[in-house]
């Protein structure tokens, strides 16, 4: 089974991750078939709508941390391609829309900041409980600056905590929130339905046009985001505590 | 200023600036933009102005631009988008505190203006919200705005969306600031005239000055550009396309 499934419809194009059994945690290998995925996708200008999803009960539960078990270099490359995919959502030409049931934590919660609609259910749970192995989740502060208010980041990446679906609407990191998880999909549909009767040029423009405006596809300021992530998973408290995370489980074949 | 497409009344230190084409819902045009130009020009020049409200004649606020009237006329489209541009940085620009009257609609360029003001007043059953991008539009001017009002994910999702917004869900995301019974608007703009009014007016201006410095050094500039981008799509086959199939309906 492949990592990712790309499928068309109309004028939208559904990615998604494919493993379900894994939560969809965004190892090397899953990141490296996404970043594939969207650069196929960017390039083909014949639908106008990018839809995200993830199969079976979560959307996406991070980056793998495991693996950074047998070498933590591995951490660093995690995090360099999860910007990069970040990156490629945020400037895509397409209107990206996440479909999001359960979870979408850390590296999960970041992709969800790159898109221009987020649609959640009530069991949703997103946030950056990062800190607690002492990674620091500034990588994903340059797509947050345009999707909620500062308060709202600084509650969010320094508390470290997981909040709910209804919390994550009130601030904004959801734009919408079907009634229950059997209700998303149509959701998801009747706005992919909506937008796909939106003029593309238009739509497409005004996109680039708020991307220049908030600054969130600015190559430097992730650059710079980046840099402190990866610096922060280097020290001797990270590691220590990453470790004491580790231990806590068994490896996962 | 009476009897001309934009009126300014003076009464009482309040400058009202009305919108004065009731029979297109205050709908406009290039020659509406340029009146709103020259008027603001004359409530900047009047220092006895402690509040202006912005306002439009009859059932409407503002129904937006009035592209029908040079649906042959691409490059006049432009000149208009630009005007406009121009027009809403001159609003920003007023001294003193301005309040937007809105009632009936304030659609598009319509809501571009009544939310570049520093309050918005308006009622439940107001039509309010941008719907270019499904005419082919581009909401490039309004943008830069309303990012600056309720933020750049509320922004993002209010413009790609497109469409008209319940009056509840302005209110939310403010784009509207105090919601009342339509019947209601001249008594809670009354209201928050005389608010303003006991303030100091150089600790109002002040504030108000910088306030708009927080704008952004570079806000002059995005307006602008974002005129010429809005301009360009316009003039652009499908946008031209969408335009006349919804001016032949």
């Amino acid at each position: 089974m492949d990592l990712i499934s790309v499928s068309e419809s109309n004028s939208t194009t559904t990615l998604r991750f494919e493993q379900p059994e894994r939560r969809n945690a965004l190892s090397v290998v899953m990141l490296e078939a996404l970043i594939d995925g969207l650069d196929r996708i960017a390039r083909d200008d014949r639908g106008s709508i990018l839809r995200l999803e993830g199969a079976g009960s979560a959307f996406c539960a991070g980056i793998d941390l495991d693996a950074g078990r047998e070498n933590p270099d591995v951490l660093q490359r995690l995090l360099e391609l999860l910007s990069k995919s970040m990156q490629l959502i945020r400037a895509m030409p397409r209107v990206v829309i996440a479909q999001v049931q359960g979870a979408a934590i850390a590296g999960g919660c970041a992709l969800l900041s790159a898109c221009d609609f987020t649609c959640g259910e009530p069991g949703t749970k997103v946030g950056y409980p990062v800190t607690r192995v002492g990674l620091s989740a500034a990588v994903s502060v340059p797509t947050l600056t345009g999707s909620i208010d500062s308060s709202s980041i600084r509650s969010l990446l320094l508390e470290g905590s997981v909040i709910d679906a209804f919390d994550a609407r009130r601030i904004g990191i959801l734009t919408h929130l079907a009634d229950s998880v059997d209700a998303l999909p149509r959701m998801v549909d009747d706005l992919c339905g909506r937008l796909s009767r939106n003029e593309p040029t238009a739509m497409l423009r005004t996109k680039a046009w708020l991307n220049e405006l908030d600054g969130t596809t600015e190559a430097t300021f992730h650059e710079s985001a980046l840099v402190r992530s990866v610096a922060s998973g280097r020290t001797d408290e990270a590691m220590a505590m990453l470790k004491q995370n580790w231990a806590g489980k068994e490896p996962k074949r | 200023m009476t009897g001309g497409l934009v009126e300014v009344r003076v009464e009482d230190e309040v400058g009202r600036l009305i919108m004065n084409r009731p029979e297109a819902r205050n709908a406009l045009s290039l020659e509406m933009i340029e009146s709103l130009h020259d008027s603001i020009d004359q409530i900047r020049n009047d220092r006895s102005i402690r509040v202006v409200v912005m306002e439009g004649a009859g059932r409407a606020f503002c129904a937006g631009m009035d592209l029908k009237g040079v649906m042959d006329d691409p490059e006049k489209m432009g000149d208009m988008l630009r005007t406009l541009a121009r027009v809403t940085l001159e609003i920003r620009s007023i001294s003193v505190p301005t309040i937007a009257r809105v009632q009936g609609a304030a659609i598009g360029g319509g809501c571009g203006l009544s939310g570049v003001c520093d309050f918005v007043v308006s009622h439940p059953e107001v039509k309010i919200g941008y719907p270019e991008i499904s005419l082919g539009i581009c909401p490039a001017v309004v943008a830069t705005w309303l990012m600056l009002r309720i933020g750049a994910g509320n922004a993002r999702t209010a413009l790609l969306t497109g469409g008209l917004l319940p009056a509840e869900q302005a209110f939310d995301l403010g784009l509207i600031d105090r919601l009342v019974p339509e019947a209601e608007l001249d008594d809670e703009i009354q209201g928050l005239v005389r608010k303003i009014s006991a303030g100091g007016p150089q600790a109002i201006m002040t504030t108000k000055k910088w306030l708009n410095e927080l704008d952004g050094a570079e806000i002059e500039a995005q307006v602008l550009k974002g005129a010429e981008l809005s301009a360009e799509v316009i003039r652009g086959p499908e946008a031209q396309e969408r335009l006349r199939k919804v001016f032949a309906k």
